[in-house]
């Protein structure tokens, strides 16, 4: 507390802190909360497959797919799908849709299962007994059957336990109405005698595990020839989500970026002031003996101290900040999103450590050849750090950082090359602002004096303008980003789009309904 | 015996928009160890200029400088500053001690610099000598200008300097203080036995060293 409390009396360190924390607490916030999101969507994306990855196949999957699966380490879960008739003890035939799966289902979610047809369902923790089988609810009224009671399928038959009420990996629920579901375990099924060489079934195997080990498992199975084999993964699954988190996190992700390098500008003003306070200091340590090479590393070593003190401030108060963020989100889309992992708030620290390094290093890299003389008369000053060095280090750290958020050379430099004309007209306006402000011929001292100390610092004001005209030109452009992609999402879209559906509407309801909607509107 | 400091016809030029000024021109001087040499002369004459060339801080136009023995035009900045560690003290007339550091912190950079390792104990006992046993903790803002410089003279005594160069010492004191510093400053040089180069108007404190250099403008030595 005592270094932080020093350096928080140093002449600029404060600004350079102030500036990292801001940053960094808008870094962090948008990294977790983005991570969070996309980790919730994957996460219901994976639930909706019953797995990370779905292989399916008209014939039985190679048991070679099997062992490669099993080597990497990823869990698997077989099922057999396929549609049949089924037969109650009375002899009333149904079609239902089979499937047949193995103790491991589902490997991502869970099945509701109920005691009565369309009962409160509560999480199956197992899959239905040997010899027993869950039912969709539909099909206990269609088929006149309660729990309990006999059902035939093949060879087989099947005390009903349970009504279903909902599966994870229901991948057609909405199509199959005309063949409600009825689930068996895998072991069951050669007993039935239904599949043949000539069913029509659908094997699936359901994967889970590492995103390491998935990654590995589908490049290996991009180099393998297996016909008919078809895949499903989370990155398939609600595209049009996907989509709109996209953008909205490039959204933010831009915004972000902006406070950064906003905070770059007002780091690098800061850090030439701090090294112009600092000289005598300098100047001290070379009189007492301490080479170029230990004072540069002691300034260093100061700013990254200053530097990692904030950005763990910031971080933290970004982890504050998600929360806020996610509350609102949790309650937009309507479920809870997970916890937020440690990476993002080492990101943010990193970003710090880099901006604070980028922007603020060139000027302190000139103290250690502060003259000693100067400041023996009692001046004050270092030499202005070089100018292509400076632009070397802004151009490598913002075009890192931009090249880091938009993950894309082109776009990085398109971004770097308008940033860069920017800065050109930026610095030739104020200078000719500046020395506009100087011809002014002004007839009180005081007015003389403000005039004369404008034009004495021309390349500080120069600098101070290139810093406010980012800044201002990055807000607004966050502005004109966030309506233009609300208004491309929107124009993307026919437009008729509805904005509600209705379904399971019966042909003989839909007059009344499209009477009763107008009225109601 | 061998010479602490020696000047060879030393000279200073810097460029101005009116041409080349001369602020040192031809200087030649001997200090031996335990020497205390005051260098006056009217302001503008360089004697600051003159001090941070001998202390090897500044580089002259024309001549050489040796100082203990090393000539420093051959050595670079870094060779120098290594010299200067733990042989050579300096005393400002604005003290210039470092603001974000308590009093016994400003004396252990210039141990820790010297390359000392248990700086604490020899820092209070520098404090003691000058009479800041109370003070070791407070910093810079917290002190008068008289104590100040006495934490100045124990930073510069810390080291067991060879030779002491000093910048008008006590011309940022009143007359009390002034008269109570120099007393100090003279004492901790008898004790140490330092060679002494001492920048001053004040003709009371250039006439307690053993030789006077006057220096005339354009920097010519003239006595």
């Amino acid at each position: 507390m005592r270094i932080v409390r020093r350096d928080w009396q140093e002449a600029g360190l404060p600004v350079i802190a102030l500036a990292l924390v801001v940053a960094v607490l808008a870094v962090t916030s948008v990294g977790i909360f983005n991570e969070r999101v996309w980790e919730a969507m994957q996460s219901r994306a994976a639930q909706s497959l019953g797995g990370d990855l779905v292989l399916q196949a008209h014939d039985p999957i190679a048991p070679r797919v099997v062992d490669q699966a099993k080597s990497l380490g990823l869990e698997l879960s077989q099922q057999v799908e396929f549609p049949s008739m089924m037969l109650t003890a009375a002899g009333s035939p149904r079609l239902v849709s089979v499937k047949a799966v193995d103790e491991k289902y589902p490997l991502r979610g869970t099945a509701q299962v109920a005691e009565r047809p369309y009962g409160q369902g509560s999480a199956a923790h197992k899959i239905p007994d040997t010899g027993e089988s869950w039912a969709h609810s539909r099909l206990f009224a269609e088929a006149r059957f309660d729990t309990g009671d006999i059902v035939q399928l093949g060879e087989k038959s099947f005390r009903v336990s349970h009504a279903l009420i909902t599966e994870p990996d229901d991948f057609g629920s909405f199509f199959r109405m005309a063949a409600p579901r009825i689930m068996i375990r895998l072991s069951d099924l050669s007993a039935t005698g239904l599949i043949t060489s000539s069913s029509r079934a659908h094997y699936r195997i359901q994967l889970a595990g590492a995103r390491d080990a998935l990654n590995t498992f589908s490049k290996w199975l991009n180099r393998q020839d297996f016909p008919g084999l078809e895949r499903r993964s989370v990155q398939d699954a609600q595209p049009s989500v996907r989509t709109a988190l996209e953008r909205a996190s490039s959204f933010l992700g831009l915004a972000s970026l902006s406070v950064v390098i906003v905070a770059g500008a007002a780091i690098f003003i800061a850090a030439r002031f701090y090294a112009r306070r600092q000289s005598r200091t300098a100047a001290v340590m070379r009189c007492l003996g301490a080479s170029q090479r230990r004072i540069l590393r002691i300034f260093i070593f100061r700013l990254v101290r200053v530097a990692l003190t904030a950005s763990c401030v910031g971080g933290l108060l970004g982890y504050a900040g998600q929360s806020f963020l996610s509350a609102l989100a949790e309650e937009k889309l309507g479920f809870s999103l997970g916890p937020a992992s440690l990476w993002p708030l080492l990101t943010g620290i990193l970003i710090g450590l880099i901006t604070a390094l980028g922007f603020g290093l060139a000027p302190l890299l000139k103290l250690p050849t502060v003259s000693v003389l100067g400041i023996l008369r009692g001046e004050e000053g270092v030499a202005p750090p070089s100018m292509w060095l400076t632009i070397g280090l802004v151009v490598f750290t913002s075009g890192g950082l931009i090249f880091w958020q938009a993950d894309e050379t082109v776009l990085t430099l398109w971004v770097m090359g308008l940033t860069a004309c920017l800065v050109a007209g930026l610095a030739c306006g104020g200078w000719v602002i500046l020395w506009l402000v100087t011809q002014i011929r002004a007839s009180r001292p005081t007015t003389r004096y403000v005039m004369s100390t404008v034009g004495s610092r021309r390349g500080m004001g120069v600098i101070q303008v290139i810093a406010f005209g980012l800044g201002i030109t990055a807000l607004l452009m966050v502005t004109v980003m966030r309506t233009q992609l609300m208004e491309g999402w929107m124009n993307s879209l026919p437009s008729d789009t509805p904005n509600r559906f209705l379904i399971n509407i019966q042909p003989d309801q839909r007059t009344s309904l499209m009477n009763f909607l107008p009225r109601k509107a | 015996m061998e010479p602490i400091v020696t000047a060879d016809d030393v000279s200073r030029q810097v460029k101005t928009p009116d041409g080349e000024l001369s602020i040192l021109d031809g200087i030649t001087l001997t200090v031996m160890p335990g020497d205390a040499v005051a260098i006056t002369g009217p302001s503008g004459s360089g004697k600051s200029t003159l001090l941070a060339l001998l202390a090897g801080l500044e580089d002259p136009t024309r001549g050489s400088v040796h100082l203990l023995g090393k000539e420093l035009g051959i050595l670079n900045q870094d060779e120098k500053a290594a010299l200067r560690a733990g042989n050579v003290g300096f005393v400002f007339q604005t003290f210039h001690l470092l603001t974000g550091l308590s009093a016994i912190e400003n004396v252990e950079i210039a141990l820790e610099l010297a390359g000392y390792d248990n700086t604490r104990p020899v820092a209070a006992d520098l404090l003691d000598r000058v009479g800041l046993t109370e003070r070791v903790n407070h910093y810079p803002s917290q002190l008068s200008g008289g104590e100040q410089q006495r934490v100045a003279l124990a930073r510069a005594f810390a080291v067991n300097p060879k030779v002491l160069f000093a910048d008008e010492p006590t011309g940022n004191l009143d007359a009390a203080s002034s008269g109570l510093i120099a007393d100090l400053f003279f004492d901790l040089r008898q004790q140490f036995g330092s060679a002494l180069l001492l920048v001053t108007h004040d003709a009371a404190l250039a006439d307690r060293c053993d030789r006077i250099l006057t220096l005339g403008v354009g920097g010519r030595l003239q006595s």
